[in-house]
């Protein structure tokens, strides 16, 4: 092997490592199923494919506010896709349909439909689980309002949060 | 021929060997990462199984594990914490899930064990009449004691203090917030007694806990409708299990009429937010129809129960000045339990509260609601027809429902649904002309009000005093109008 062609091998042996690392972690997930979408549209649309990570592979320290996850519903195992609004430790409380995180209001472009007679008690979201919540809320509350926070062992993946539209 | 050949050399038999050891130790390598590649992935399977909700795959499947590892607790503990989630008044399983918490505690002594086997024996306490408690409690207070300040051990002692009858203890215990390192289902259990605490202490914010308990605590769903009527089912076959959900269904229920329906539960001007935060995270739970809904969306609920929660609502709403809520809680009630007539005739009354409350400018809405009023009353009147004992609830509805028509500027309507339930329901002359005459007074028609109260007197009805000063009053009037014209 000529000296001048080891940059190239090195520089294949790296690619072949990072699609092996990344095929391992990652999986392209199709969102078909029409009574899964009803929560998070217009952000996912129905036939649309996204680079999901492996829960498998993640922590509870891995997964981020304000990203989507697609989990199994305590109690009945539905897969279903939601936002995670506040991580483990964090407070959480819905008063006159605004969000509030650790007493801080969170601004919510993606929220769609909230009612001012929403409104939760105050929960501080227990280890190993997170809280989240339907893009579409006016419809469906099939969320942690209904079921509570979700344990980070419900969550199959994870998918990055979109950057919110700045609405002028 | 080429291995014999290679067997006379010293070396060559020595390579062959190693080769042979070799091969051998990477086979026994691979026979292990095999079986515990299939071992992991059966508990990981399992472990999916319990989390999900499974029923009968999650049991198989984590029985396989547990026989596989015989010297491991884990199994153990999430077969008996699946047993004790689903025991719910089964003797049997309860005393399986006994046993496993009990063989993984003398297999390791953890905390988890320790909680595991503290929890069963509340819940074998809870089944037992109070009596014979004694025994059980006293070996959770032992297994708490070794505990110590595990972050998980505070809702069990406040467990503990409920079953002992000691609320305001109970409620000691679990003051503040959780602490953050307290795991899912404790936080669960925190606000669970909390609530049960609450609804012992009658406090009004037992509602908003029973709430927030049921989101924590992940409840098993069943697999069959609770609500729906045992079907005769083979011998051999095991029944249906039985699920813990109805506890927090009966939570919920015994919560929102402490809350709401209890006067002595706390501050009027709390009642307000109280009832709005009540029908927005109750709706979430009962769908106002009596029925299931999709799986897991909807409590799946026993009817009569689902009527009670929303009567308290209503009643609520009506303490605090919320009539056409209370409408909407009482209708829900209604549909929930449509047989039960005290819903039908309480949404009536809520309509008739709300119509009156409106300004008297606002004449037709008043109208309207009056008729509503009135639907409501003839519902009301339906369900009471036949129902021994309630024959004095059937005439103050007849009689309220009259009024409402008046009200509702349908005095005809009204005085013809007295003749007609005349026919069905006869009272004596005296109270008939007795109630026409009202009726009329209440249509501001004196001349026949004065010739029923008449008749009446004349028949000597008790109330004879009552409408001598009435007729007095009302003669009094017109001579009044005369002089002024």
């Amino acid at each position: 092997m000529q000296g001048e062609s080891l940059p190239f091998v090195a520089i294949g042996a790296a690619l072949i490592a990072g699609c092996v690392w990344f095929v391992q972690r990652y999986e392209l997930v199709r969102f078909a199923d029409k009574d899964e979408l009803q929560f998070c549209k217009p952000d996912v649309k129905e036939g649309t494919q996204r680079f999901g990570r492996d829960a498998a592979y993640l922590t509870p320290a891995d997964i981020h506010q304000l990203q989507l996850v697609q989990f199994r519903t305590p109690r009945t195992g539905r897969v279903t896709l939601s936002r995670v609004i506040a991580v483990e430790g964090q407070r959480v409380e819905i008063k006159a349909g605004k969000v509030h995180v650790d007493g801080e209001e969170l601004r919510e472009p993606y929220g769609k439909g909230m009612s001012v007679t929403d409104q939760a008690p105050e929960l501080v979201v227990p280890m190993g689980c997170l809280y989240v919540l339907n893009d579409v809320r006016q419809f469906d509350r099939y969320d942690s309002r209904a079921f509570g926070p979700i344990p980070v062992g419900a969550v199959m993946y994870v998918f990055a949060a979109k950057e919110p539209e700045v609405t002028r | 021929m080429i291995t014999a050949e290679t067997l006379k050399d010293p070396k060559g038999a020595g390579l062959v060997g190693g080769g042979v050891a070799v091969l051998l130790i990477t086979a026994l390598l691979a026979w292990n990462t095999f079986q515990r590649v299939t071992s992991e992935s059966a508990a990981a399977e399992a472990w999916l199984a319990f989390h999900n909700g499974d029923d009968g795959q999650a049991r198989t499947l984590l029985g396989a594990m547990r026989d596989d590892r015989p010297l491991d607790p884990l199994p153990r503990l999430l077969l008996g914490a699946y047993e004790a989630d689903r025991s719910g008044d089964d003797p049997a399983r309860l005393a399986a899930a006994t046993r496993l918490f009990d063989e993984a505690w003398g297999l390791e002594p953890s905390a988890s064990a320790a909680i595991g086997r503290a929890v069963v024996r509340l819940r074998a306490a809870v089944s037992k009449p109070p009596e014979q408690r004694a025994p059980l409690l006293a070996e959770v207070d032992e297994i708490l004691r070794q505990l110590g300040d595990d972050p998980d051990a505070a809702p069990l002692k406040a467990g503990l203090a409920i079953l002992r009858n000691k609320p305001d203890e109970a409620r000691k215990l679990l003051e503040g917030a959780p602490p953050v390192e307290a795991s899912l289902q404790a936080v669960g259990a925190w606000h669970w007694n909390r609530a049960a605490a609450m609804c012992m202490t009658r406090d009004g914010r037992a509602l908003d806990e029973a709430m927030l308990a049921y989101q924590l605590r992940q409840f098993p769903e069943p697999d069959v409708d609770p609500r729906a009527k045992p079907e005769p089912t083979d011998p051999a076959q095991p029944p249906a299990p039985p699920s813990t959900i109805l506890d927090g269904q009966r939570l919920l229920t015994l919560a929102a009429r402490v809350a709401l329906a209890d006067p002595g539960s706390g501050k009027p001007e709390e009642l307000g937010p109280r009832c709005d935060r009540a029908r927005a995270g109750l709706s979430m739970r009962f769908n106002g129809k009596g029925k299931v809904g999709g799986r897991g969306r909807y409590l799946p609920s026993d009817g009569q129960d689902e009527a009670a929660v929303w009567n308290a609502v209503g009643l609520g709403c009506v303490r605090a000045g919320k009539f056409p809520e209370a409408s909407v809680a009482f209708e829900a009630a209604r549909k929930a339990n449509d047989k039960e007539p005290l819903y039908a005739l309480n949404m009536a009354e809520a309509r008739r509260l709300e119509a009156e409350a409106l300004p008297v400018a606002q004449a037709k809405e008043r109208q309207r609601l009056f008729m509503l009023a009135s639907g409501a009353y003839q519902l009301g009147f339906d369900r009471l027809v036949g129902k021994p004992g309630r024959e004095e609830a059937l005439m103050n509805t007849v009689w309220n429902l009259c009024v409402a028509c008046i009200d509702g500027s349908n005095p005809r309507v009204g005085l013809n649904f007295y003749s007609n339930t005349q026919t069905k329901f006869p009272v004596d002359e005296a109270q008939r002309n007795r109630d026409i005459g009202a009726l009329f007074d209440h249509t501001r028609n004196g001349g026949e009000m004065i010739r029923y109260f008449e008749k009446a007197i004349a028949k000597g009805h008790p109330d004879s005093a009552a409408m001598q000063k009435r007729i007095r009053q009302y003669q009094a009037y017109q001579a009044g109008q005369g002089r002024r014209r």
